[in-house]
């Protein structure tokens, strides 16, 4: 009878094992609950089979668990084991709800000499770091493609799960501010395209998508509120021009209300100092509208960026009679 | 016997002057200045504009008669009529005020001044927060489209005649005459140039006098039919154009033969919707109004 009870116990310790392993498993690789249904089947033609052949295979079958899985020295093992993996691995993930896939690294801060590791996180799939750390938890820098670099302290076996959505702060953005009639452009089938230069070669770093609308365009990582100052001062600026209450009212609502264009998977993140040249083109894709800017060392997360007409040689005025 | 002998010189005078002069030929263009549109159409500017003097041009033909209309590459004619679409302040956005037709007209005597002919469409920016699709410029098609039926309304004439086409003179010659009444006997057919009633002109004249020769501006105002078979138009004195043209009118009743028309001009116009165009009637058929003689 004792040795019964016994064998339960160990029955009971082994499942805890094993459940013990799958959800770090899980937790490591993502594997959700979509592997239950796999392990319930297992288990269930397990039992069944068991019903189906001899007692005395089922016996000796018992016998051999009893003095493998279920015995005490194998338990001992894979709990250190289990315990040692959970106590020194925790999972770094990171989560993209935004269409572009973004590069990211985490190097770890408490060694000057370690190299960063890399991965990629998609809408559909996150990317997922296996950290050596401790339960006192490890200092990580995590970089994200176009959002400033954030400091994570590790614990293992817990991890960190990162949204860049609601953690991460947007590095730096560029709001592109075309005039009234740039944004009318717009609306009539127009696009923006925003250039980078370096060392005389301009690159193409990212282009507002169709359909268009009569806005601003922001051109970052992500979507952000358009400070309030930057509203003022487009107020400021618009209250010297000669144009209706309400055209004014529409200008300020379209700017402050941009769309947004991704930067271009291959193109780097912007930083300051970086030499941006900006194009407005028309439905047949001329120019009609452009600026160029080096982007400040530190004027905050957003950089106004107003549009001119850049006088090309058929915006000449008409010549009379 | 006068009575007669003057009738019989008018009659002469109309036969040798009637049709002699052709109407005035008008090159049209059409211009886009408002620079936003420029920029929209982009390259492809050129082709929209003229396209849009011929949509401009075929509008004039069927709503005005006075002059010829000709394509902006026929020839080299005496005037050349522009038509802008522009803005009240190029400084400005377009999207933010109303986009305007504005004419003028060039000749001789230089280029008149840009004169507000119709509001082509009110301020992009106006339409329902930059969302609708009345907020975008329109593309060739539409853009020709809209001009056609704008341009399609009657009523916009008028203005167009006294705001660009003072200045143009349909007549370079006529006869003063005291009979039937005080007025004018006019080269052309009511029915060619499609002058209706209330169609006010202004004539200029020469009154030669025994020590010099003085210019008369009068007013008239459109009569009718001329002669038999009616081959001119018989306009009525009104009035002289200021204080000193009224004090010639004594002049122009005093030497009636000897005045000599210099130009006819429209004040105002009224299109004569019956019979423009229409053929000479035959000899038998009475003249209508004044003319009658």
């Amino acid at each position: 009878m004792a040795a019964r009870r016994h064998l339960m116990i160990r029955g009971v310790a082994l499942i805890l094992l094993l459940m013990a392993g799958y959800i770090a498993w899980t937790r490591n690789f993502g594997e959700g609950i979509k592997g239950v249904p796999i392990l319930a089947f297992l288990s269930a033609a397990f039992s069944f089979a068991l019903e189906w052949i001899d007692h005395s295979q089922a016996e000796l079958l018992k016998k051999y668990l009893t003095h493998s899985l279920l015995s005490l020295p194998f338990l001992i093992a894979g709990y250190i084991v289990i315990i040692v993996l959970l106590s020194l691995n925790a999972p770094v993930t990171v989560l993209n709800s935004a269409n572009q896939p973004l590069p990211i690294t985490l190097t770890a801060l408490d060694n000057a000499g370690s190299q960063p590791e890399s991965a990629t996180s998609s809408k559909d799939e996150p990317a997922r770091f296996h950290a050596w750390s401790t339960p006192l938890g490890r200092p990580f820098r995590l970089k994200v493609k176009g959002y400033t670099a954030k400091t994570l302290n590790v614990v293992a076996p817990a991890g960190v799960t990162i949204s860049t959505e609601s953690d991460l702060v947007p590095q730096l953005m560029v709001l592109i501010r075309p005039t009234l009639d740039g944004m009318i452009e717009l609306r009539s089938g127009g696009s923006v395209h925003v250039y980078s230069k370096k060392k005389n070669q301009e690159s193409e770093i990212a282009h507002s998508l169709q359909p268009t609308t009569a806005s601003s365009v922001l051109v970052g990582a992500a979507l952000v509120p358009v400070p309030h100052d930057m509203i003022e001062d487009w107020r400021l600026e618009l209250a010297g021009r000669n144009m209706p209450d309400t055209a004014r009212a529409n200008a300020l609502r379209a700017w402050k209300t941009p769309a947004m264009a991704i930067l271009e998977a291959s193109a780097d993140e912007l930083a300051p100092h970086q030499m941006l040249r900006v194009e407005l083109r028309n439905k047949a894709n001329e120019t009609i509208q452009c600026g160029t800017m080096e982007l400040p060392e530190a004027s905050g997360m957003i950089v106004d960026f107003p549009l001119e007409p850049c006088q090309p040689s058929h915006n000449a005025a008409a010549p009379a009679g | 016997m006068n009575k007669t002998l003057s009738s019989l010189l008018i009659f002469l005078w109309a036969c040798s002057t009637a049709h002699a002069g052709d109407k005035p030929q008008i090159e049209v263009r059409f211009k886009i200045e408002a620079s936003a549109y420029r920029n929209h159409f982009g390259s492809g500017v050129a082709n929209v504009e003229t396209r849009g003097a011929e949509v401009v041009r075929q509008a004039l033909k069927q709503h005005i008669q006075f002059a010829d209309f000709a394509a902006s590459n026929a020839g080299s004619p005496l005037y050349t009529l522009t038509v802008f679409l522009a803005v009240s302040d190029p400084q400005t956005d377009v999207a933010a005020q109303a986009v305007w037709l504005m004419a003028s007209l060039s000749g001789p005597g230089g280029a008149s001044q840009k004169t507000i002919w119709r509001k082509f469409r009110e301020a992009a920016a106006d339409c329902g927060g930059l969302s609708d699709r009345e907020c975008t410029w329109p593309d060739d098609a539409e853009f020709l489209k809209e001009l056609q039926a704008l341009l399609t309304a009657p009523s916009l004439y008028p203005n167009l005649v006294s705001g660009v086409f003072h200045e143009l003179s349909i007549a370079d010659s006529g006869k003063f005459v005291l009979q039937p009444t005080n007025g004018w006997v006019l080269p052309f057919r009511q029915e060619d140039m499609c002058l209706g009633a209330d169609t006010k002109l202004r004539i200029v004249n020469d009154i030669p006098t025994e020590q010099t020769t003085l210019h008369g501006k009068f007013r008239a105002d459109v009569e009718g039919p001329y002669g038999h078979p009616p081959d001119s138009i018989f306009t009525t004195l009104s009035e002289g154009e200021d204080g000193a043209d009224n004090n010639k009118k004594a002049l122009l009743q005093q030497f009636p033969e000897k005045v000599v028309v210099r130009g006819v001009y429209l004040v105002r116009y009224q299109h004569l919707d019956e019979n423009c165009g229409g053929a000479i009637p035959p000899p038998t058929a009475p003249a209508n109004g004044g003319g009658d003689q």
